[in-house]
């Protein structure tokens, strides 16, 4: 399978994602699983009610694909696969789910990491939190681009 | 040799696609279409659209990136007829 991504306009079931993913599966001895659901507050404690992901269609797929591939190249994975959502959220939803299979769970884990950190930081998409004050455009954060920061090459 | 209609499809052919994501999309709409007669950057570009619309000296502002057909492009690049150009702000990740 390798690497396996999707974008999608409608919901995301994290649950059975999994279960597809896990189906069939015999030779790896790890599978992990991240799934990053909208948080009904903003970083100042303000209330969101949607949260908007504009996207440019092929672009963004293929920003996608290339963290993907990269985790694959990175780490010693069976298969990864990522769906991200795009367009409008709300609270409670997923927003992403990431998969990794790996015959040791250290690979798993580490590429569900990474997978994460890059896609909060290297996703071609713009994320508008809109509250009832209005709505704000939303860039990566410190936390974010340390993150990100831990797995450059030396 | 030429029939209306058809000089009427090469000009919509040799008009550049311009896309705008985020928040120059909240600004400036979803896309724009400009005949670009002779030799053009992407920078050249910006301050033809800029020149065409004053509410585009957005595309100005330090941080705003541009993709040719999809692919991060600089300043200095050259266009073609026929190709798709996007400007957004750096992107937020998802």
């Amino acid at each position: 399978m390798g690497a396996v991504t999707r974008l999608e306009a409608s919901t995301l079931y994290p649950e059975v994602e999994l279960a597809r993913f896990l189906q069939g599966r015999s030779v790896d001895g790890a599978v992990t699983s991240f799934a990053g659901l909208m948080r009904a507050t903003s970083k100042s404690g303000e209330p969101i009610e949607a949260l908007e992901l504009d996207w440019y269609p092929g672009m963004t797929e293929a920003s996608i694909q290339t963290i993907a591939d990269d985790a694959c190249a990175r780490f010693e994975v069976s298969d990864v696969l990522v769906i991200h959502r795009c367009g409008r959220i709300l609270p409670g939803e997923a927003i992403v789910f990431v998969a990794t299979a790996a015959p040791h769970r250290r690979q798993a884990f580490q590429a569900a990491d990474y997978l994460m950190d890059r896609l909060k930081t290297d996703a071609a998409f713009w994320k508008r939190e809109e509250g009832a004050k209005g709505s704000a455009w939303i860039e990566p954060g410190e936390a974010d681009r340390a993150d990100r920061a831990r797995w450059s090459e030396e | 040799v030429h029939s209306p209609a058809s000089r009427g499809i090469d000009r919509a052919v040799s008009e550049t696609l311009i896309l705008f994501f985020g928040r120059i999309g909240d600004r400036l709409g979803r896309e724009r279409r400009l005949a670009l007669d002779g030799p053009c950057t992407v920078g050249d570009l910006r301050r033809r659209l800029v020149e065409a619309d004053p509410a585009a000296d957005i595309l100005l502002e330090p941080g705003v990136r541009a993709s040719v057909d999809r692919e991060i492009a600089g300043d200095d690049m050259a266009l073609s007829p026929g190709q798709e150009v996007a400007f957004f702000p750096v992107f937020s990740g998802g």
